[in-house]
C-alpha cells in the first residue's frame, strides 16, 4: 500500500482516484528510474569484481562475459599476493612479479593515509572549537582569511610547492609531504567550526571554564568526546581523500619499497598500455578499494548525513 | 541610568596608545586561541605563501633545477607559453570544453535525481542515496582502469550494450569527440554521488510549508519547481559550480591513465601541461603556468558570477 502513496498528498474529496492512479504511475516510473540508475551507479564495481576473477584471456573476448565461464579464478590475486605456486607464475607469463610487493604497498598507503588523518582530525577539531566557541580580536578576519584560501587553486604554486617540498626540505622518498603541509586545512576547520556550532551548548563549555579547566582540557575533555561523530565523519574524508592521491605522490614517490597502491596501480596501468593486464589490474584494485568500502559501510549513514549537512550550513 | 551615561562620557577618551596597549593586553589573554588556530596559519605561510612568492620570482627565470642558477629572463616564460607552446592553447579549449560539457550535465543531472530522492514517502531513500554515493571510494587512478576496459572500442561493455540495441559501437577511446564524452562519463560516475547528496542536503533544508502554500495558490508542480527550488538552491548552485571549476582545471589522473591525453592530445589538459613541465624540469615555466591557470580560473569564476547574476535578477524580475 505505502508504494502507491501519492507524490504530494491528495486533497481529501477531489478527485481522489485519478490523482492517486496518474501518481501511482509515476511512482513506478520512479522507482524504476531510480534503479536504473542505481545499477548504472553499481556496474562498474560490479565489472571490476568480476574481472579480477577471470584468467585474462576472457577479458579479451569478442564481449565482455558478465560471469567467469569456467568460474571464478584467484589466480590474480595470488600473484599480487605473492602466493601463486611457481607453476601458476610460469603460466601468467610474469617471471618478475615477485619484485612488486603489493601488501607492502597497501600497508604504505594506510600508513600515509593513518597518519594524515589523527594530525588534520586533531589539529581541525582544536582549531573549529576556538572558532565555534571563543571570541578573541580579529577572530572574524582571521576566519574570513581561512576560507578565502579555499577558493586558492592547488594550481597556481603547484610547481614551487613541489620544489619546496622535494628539494629544499628534501623530503623526496618520505611521507613528510602527506603529513606537515595539510596538518590543519581549511575544509576542515570550517566543517569541525560547523558541527561544533550546532551540537555543544555553550553552558557545557561555561560551567567547564568556570570550574577551572583549562582549554585544551575542555577540547580533549568534553568537545572530542561529544563530537566523536563529527570527528569521524572529517576522519574518512580525509583518508578517502589522501588514500586516493596520486598526484603529489608520483612526484615525491620513487624507491619502489614506499610505493602507495595508487602509485602501483597507475605504474602498472601505464606500463601495460598497449594490452593491459585487467585480471591484475582489477584484482589489485579490488583489494585497495576493499578497505574504503568496509569502512564506508561501517560509517555510512554518519557520511551520508555530515556530506549532506555540509550544503546547508555552507 | 542617564546619570551613568554622563559620568561614562566625563571619563577622559582613552589615548590612542593605551588602546592598543588595551588592544594588546586582550590578545595575550587569548593566547591560547591563537595558539590553538596557528597550525594552519603555520602551514599557509610556510607551503602557501611562501612557495607562492617565491614561485613568482621563479616563473620569471629560467631554472632546471638542483645546483644551478636562476637566470633571469623575465616575462619570456609566460610569452613563451603563450604564443608559441605546442600543447597549451589544446589544453586550455579540451579544458574548457569539458567544463563546458560537465557543468550543465553534471549539475542538471544531480538535481533531477536529488529531486526523486526527495520525493515524499520514499522506500529505500537511504539505499538509493547510498549506491549513487558509492564511487565516492574509488580514485582517480582505478576509476580510470575501469573504465578504459569498460569503454574499450572491442572488449568493452558499452560498446557490448550498444551492438545488442543494434547500434554501431563507438570507437570511445580513439576518435577525438568520443574520448572527450568518455572522459564526462568518467566524471559524471566519480563524482555524481557527492552532487546528489549536497543537493538532497540542500533540498531537505526547504520548508515544506512553502511548497503546499503555493499549492494552495494553485501552482503546479513544475511551477513550484522553478519557482520555489531553483531559486532556494543558489547558494548551493554557486559553491557546487566554483568548486566544480577548480576540480576540473586540476584533472590530472583520470585522463593521464585513460586517454593519456589522446588522442591527438584531445583530452589533455592544463594540469598535465604542468605536469609534463614539471617532468621535463622545466620549472620556471611551471611555475609561470600555474599563475596562468590562477588567472584563467579567476576569469571564469568572474564570468560565471556575472552571469548567475544577471540570471537572478532576470528570473527576481519576472517573478515580481
Amino acid at each position: 500500500m505505502a508504494t502507491l502513496a501519492p507524490l504530494s498528498p491528495a486533497k481529501p474529496g477531489v478527485t481522489k482516484s485519478r490523482a492517486s492512479v496518474g501518481s501511482a504511475i509515476g511512482r513506478v516510473a520512479l522507482y524504476a528510474l531510480l534503479i536504473v540508475l542505481a545499477i548504472i551507479f553499481l556496474f562498474p564495481f560490479y565489472s571490476m569484481v568480476i574481472g579480477s576473477l577471470m584468467p585474462k584471456e576472457e577479458l579479451f573476448k569478442s564481449y565482455p562475459q558478465l560471469w567467469p565461464p569456467d568460474g571464478p579464478q584467484l589466480t590474480a590475486y595470488k600473484l599480487l599476493l605473492q602466493i601463486a605456486s611457481p607453476a601458476e607464475v610460469e603460466e601468467s607469463g610474469l617471471q618478475n612479479i615477485n619484485n612488486y610487493n603489493f601488501p607492502r604497498y597497501i600497508f604504505n598507503t594506510m600508513l600515509i593515509a593513518g597518519v594524515a588523518v589523527g594530525l588534520q582530525v586533531f589539529f581541525n577539531t582544536l582549531a573549529g572549537y576556538t572558532f565555534a566557541k571563543r571570541n578573541f580580536p580579529f577572530k572574524n578576519g582571521l576566519f574570513s582569511v581561512i576560507m578565502a584560501t579555499l577558493l586558492l587553486p592547488t594550481a597556481i604554486n603547484f610547481v614551487p610547492f613541489y620544489l619546496l617540498v622535494a628539494s629544499t626540505f628534501g623530503w623526496k622518498d618520505t611521507y613528510l609531504p602527506f603529513w606537515i603541509p595539510s596538518l590543519a586545512t581549511a575544509f576542515g576547520i570550517f566543517m569541525m567550526r560547523q558541527f561544533i556550532s550546532s551540537t555543544i551548548p555553550d553552558e557545557i563549555i561555561d560551567s567547564a571554564t568556570i570550574d577551572g579547566a583549562s582549554q585544551f582540557t575542555i577540547v580533549t575533555r568534553i568537545v572530542m568526546p561529544i563530537m566523536a561523530g563529527g570527528m569521524v565523519v572529517l576522519g574518512i574524508l580525509t583518508f578517502v581523500g589522501v588514500y586516493n592521491e596520486y598526484i603529489l605522490t608520483n612526484l615525491i614517490i620513487s624507491k619502489p619499497d614506499l610505493r602507495t597502491v595508487q602509485l602501483f596501480l597507475a605504474n602498472f596501468k601505464a606500463a601495460t598500455i598497449r594490452a593491459p593486464l585487467y585480471d591484475l589490474l582489477f584484482a589489485g584494485s579490488v583489494m585497495a578499494t576493499i578497505p574504503l568500502l568496509i569502512i564506508f559501510f561501517v560509517f555510512q549513514r554518519k557520511l551520508v548525513e555530515g556530506v549532506m549537512s555540509g550544503a546547508i550550513k555552507g | 541610568m542617564a546619570q551613568a551615561i554622563q559620568s561614562a562620557s566625563a571619563i577622559p577618551r582613552p589615548k590612542p596608545n593605551s588602546r592598543w596597549r588595551e588592544l594588546l593586553r586582550e590578545m595575550w589573554k587569548h593566547r591560547v586561541d591563537y595558539l590553538f588556530i596557528s597550525p594552519f596559519f603555520i602551514v599557509f605561510l610556510i607551503f602557501g605563501i611562501y612557495p607562492m612568492l617565491w614561485g613568482f620570482r621563479l616563473s620569471l627565470s629560467r631554472w632546471p633545477g638542483g645546483q644551478k642558477p636562476m637566470e633571469w629572463v623575465g616575462l619570456n616564460n609566460y610569452i613563451g607559453l603563450l604564443t608559441s607552446d605546442p600543447l597549451l592553447g589544446k589544453a586550455f579549449v579540451n579544458t574548457m570544453l569539458m567544463l563546458g560539457w560537465i557543468l550543465p550535465t553534471g549539475l542538471a543531472f544531480a538535481l533531477v535525481v536529488a529531486v526523486m530522492l526527495n520525493v515524499r514517502k520514499l522506500k529505500g531513500r537511504g539505499v538509493f542515496r547510498t549506491i549513487y554515493f558509492l564511487p565516492f571510494v574509488t580514485s582517480g587512478v582505478i576509476v580510470a582502469i575501469v573504465f578504459s576496459q569498460f569503454l574499450d572500442k572491442d572488449y568493452g561493455w558499452v560498446n557490448l550494450l550498444l551492438k545488442q540495441i543494434g547500434l554501431e559501437p563507438v570507437p570511445w577511446l580513439v576518435e577525438p569527440i568520443p574520448a572527450q564524452i568518455s572522459v564526462t562519463l568518467l566524471l559524471h560516475w566519480m563524482g555524481s554521488g557527492t552532487n546528489i547528496l549536497i543537493f538532497l542536503g540542500a533540498l531537505q533544508a526547504i520548508d515544506r510549508e512553502l511548497y503546499e502554500a503555493a499549492e494552495i495558490d494553485g501552482a503546479n508542480n513544475t511551477q513550484s519547481f522553478f519557482r520555489i527550488t531553483v531559486p532556494l538552491l543558489r547558494p548551493v548552485l554557486l559553491f557546487m559550480i566554483i568548486t566544480a571549476t577548480i576540480g576540473l582545471i586540476n584533472l590530472y589522473a583520470q585522463v593521464r591513465l585513460l586517454t593519456n591525453g589522446g588522442p591527438q592530445n584531445n583530452t589533455y589538459t592544463l594540469f598535465m601541461r604542468m605536469m609534463d613541465l614539471i617532468a621535463g624540469n622545466r620549472f620556471g615555466e611551471g611555475a609561470a603556468l600555474g599563475f596562468i591557470i590562477g588567472a584563467i580560473i579567476l576569469v571564469i569564476t568572474f564570468i560565471q558570477l556575472r552571469l548567475l547574476r544577471n540570471w537572478w535578477t532576470v528570473e527576481g524580475k519576472m517573478q515580481r
